[in-house]
């Protein structure tokens, strides 16, 4: 069985983001960057069932392939997730793809997933800096495959037949769904903890495969943007709250002023 | 004629490698999100934190500097100070524990053990199996080291190890030690005007051998957890193969041993020393006195400012130091650099966060009066200060000595 996890950077979640010096650009320096984490959750459910495979007895061949697509800093992420434990990585490099929207994207990881053998697509359920889970859909439209979104977990695998079976909140219950493969899943934590890179998975990584693919400007634009970053406007910060003192019937005739005359609501 | 002007390839570069910059990102969530709650318990409770241990054996890091060939991960020095910097700004015990594993204890065995002690201690020493101490210190002398009174006699088969060694960090939680033993007759040492350090000789010696045993776990000021305690030899059998390197090597081997060791305590100092100015940095931000964040006045900002600047020069002497042993070249002088400086500027480092911090540094609902504790060790252990001085000294006097064309 052949997994790809398609994987992209964010900024780390504690990260105090700043805008640049252009008001559509976010200013990148002191930026940590890395796994956007629900990928992190798509590769440990990768890995997880690579070792599912290979100690079930029906077929032990199993392998973890990374696709990625960005600048050249998203190769320490790469790295990362091959010292986890993924086999090999295509990595699409092109400083351009920063700010590329979604459609454009998953056309470029799309044309290059048409190049590669897989039975399983794995992503995260949604990027962490953008909020965006456009990008894993665009890629099951564009080469027909099947989805499931917002996958917890995995409840079976038959390798043998083809067959994958995923386990997701809906509404306050569980959709159990059995799809056919090739499929493409997007993640959601479930009761995963991502593994952390060992020592044997650093030095391991060393040998491991990174197929760098460099795309052409023409290539990228061939591919048409569909949306366009205006600017980013931070949160408003927001205000404390009030604390009304005193007997209830006063404190109630305090709030009706407050909203009328300084809220302006009622 | 042109002349071609070589260039060199490898320009200096401060900026880590690959696996360095990936080890450091690993090491630095796993301490984090595993360490730093129970640094607080563990040095209220000496409960020693196997359960650290366990971890970091299961990610590798307990073979970090042990070759491949042994189940380690062969990676170099630099790594390794990064590894102990990361893990002391979360638990200076837990550095401490592994500092020891690794550079007291693995790496004598790796350098100047047999294949067949390789073969029997490495191995498990990398996996985690086994965890390590190293036995110099006693009750009557600490620097003084060759002054020592645990003696082995040789008997043909074995050596006969009597004596009593102190502050043995791991102390009663290891498997396996290196002791420091005088392995020669005073009478042999008078009579050939010997000087006692070359009648010393190092030991693996083995926690279930008969009649090794332990004195109670030490109260001490700081990294409380990390087990120290008196490690007592009476009539211990060591088979002789045993022996590490040759009879009166070691001394030797104890001042090449504590040359790693200083950069694991350099690191381990360092660690500390971030994690002081990491908290009163971001105390001082949020602070407010007179109308203000108590960032905005100049008392406190060139407290930071003198702090920013020694931690950033401690790092590049514990990297300088490492590098040049990953290069093979001497380092003993680089390597007391920075465990002077490093140690002396931990506790510097947690005093200056509880005078930030005031009275809330001053209570344990902060962690820096446990940074300013944790410390103070740095400046005893592996070496006191005043050792490093003397260590930096006599380095320089040769130096000196060399350059002027005169014998030191």
């Amino acid at each position: 069985m052949n997994i790809i996890v398609i994987i992209r950077q964010t900024p780390d979640t504690e990260t105090k983001i700043k805008i640049g010096s252009q008001p559509n650009k976010i200013d990148p320096t002191g930026i940590t960057w890395i796994i956007n984490p629900y990928d992190e959750f798509a590769i440990e459910k990768a890995l997880k069932i690579k070792e599912q495979i290979g100690t079930d007895g029906v077929e032990t061949h199993c392998s973890v392939s990374l696709l990625a697509c960005g600048p050249q800093r998203t190769e320490e992420s790469i790295r990362q997730g091959l010292a986890m434990g993924a086999d090999r990585a295509v990595f699409i490099k092109d400083d351009s793809l920063e700010y590329a929207d979604p459609y454009v994207i998953s056309k470029l990881l799309a044309s290059e997933l048409k190049n590669m053998q897989y039975d399983l697509l794995l992503s995260g359920k949604k990027l962490i800096d953008i909020e965006s889970s456009q990008i894993p859909i665009f890629i099951a439209e564009e080469l027909g495959l099947t989805h499931v979104s917002f996958v917890m977990k995995f409840t079976g695998i038959d390798a043998a037949n083809k067959k994958i079976t995923c386990d997701r909140e809906a509404e306050g219950s569980h959709e159990i769904i059995e799809v056919s493969l090739p499929a493409l899943i997007t993640c959601d934590r479930g009761e995963d903890f991502p593994r952390y890179a060992s020592i044997t998975g650093i030095m391991k990584a060393k040998k491991k495969e990174i197929k760098e693919i460099t795309v052409s400007k023409e290539e990228i634009e061939k591919f048409g943007q569909r949306t366009e970053i205006v600017s980013f406007d931070l949160p408003l910060s927001r205000k404390e709250a009030k604390i009304f003192e005193g007997e209830i019937p006063e404190k109630v005739s305090a709030l009706v002023k407050a909203l009328r005359e300084e809220a302006k609501v009622i | 004629m042109q002349k071609t002007v070589e260039v060199e390839k490898e320009s200096l570069s401060f900026k880590l490698n690959n696996d360095q910059a990936l080890l450091q990102k690993t090491i630095r969530e796993v301490a984090l999100e595993n360490f730093k709650e129970k640094a607080r318990e563990i040095d209220k409770s000496h409960r020693f934190p196997r359960e650290n241990f366990e971890l970091l054996a299961k990610l590798g890091m307990t073979g970090l500097t042990i070759s491949e060939e042994y189940g380690g991960g062969s990676m170099d020095y630099v790594s390794y100070a990064i590894v102990i910097e990361e893990i002391a700004k979360a638990c200076a015990t837990t550095a401490v524990i592994l500092s020891v594993q690794l550079s007291l204890c693995a790496a004598p065995i790796e350098k100047y053990g047999s294949t067949e002690l390789k073969e029997k201690y490495l191995k498990k020493l990398a996996l985690g199996e086994y965890l390590g101490a190293f036995c110099l210190s006693e009750p009557g002398n600490g620097s003084d080291a060759a002054a020592m009174l645990t003696k082995a006699e040789n008997k043909g088969d074995y050596y006969l190890l009597n004596g009593t060694k102190a502050w043995v960090t791991n102390g009663s939680e290891a498997n396996v030690y290196i002791i420091l033993a005088q392995s020669t007759p005073a009478e042999t040492l008078h009579a050939t005007s010997l000087p006692k350090h070359k009648g010393v000789s190092a030991f693996i010696v083995e926690k279930n051998m008969l009649g090794v045993s332990f004195g109670k776990l030490e109260d001490k000021l700081g990294i409380r957890a990390s087990a120290t305690c008196q490690v007592r030899l009476d009539d211990v059998k060591v088979p002789k193969e045993n022996l590490l390197g040759t009879e009166g090597e070691g001394f030797k081997i104890a001042l090449s041993t504590l040359d790693t060791g200083r950069i694991g305590i350099a690191a381990q100092a360092l660690g500390i020393a971030q994690a002081s100015y990491d908290l009163a940095s971001s105390y001082a931000k949020t602070r407010e006195a007179f109308g203000q964040k108590i960032i905005n006045f100049q008392a406190i900002q060139f407290m930071l400012v003198d702090l920013a600047c020694e931690v950033e020069a401690g790092r590049l002497l514990i990297y300088q130091a490492a590098h040049m042993k990953d290069q093979g070249l001497k380092y003993t002088r680089q390597a007391a650099e920075a465990k002077l400086f490093c140690s002396e500027l931990a506790t510097k480092a947690g005093n200056i966060a509880i005078q930030i911090l005031g009275g809330y540094g001053y209570t344990t609902e902060y962690d820096a009066e446990r940074y300013y504790r944790d410390a103070k060790i740095t400046e005893i252990y592996e070496g006191t200060s005043e050792i490093q001085r003397l260590v930096i000294a006599e380095n320089i006097i040769k130096e000196i000595g060399e350059r002027i064309g005169e014998p030191a």
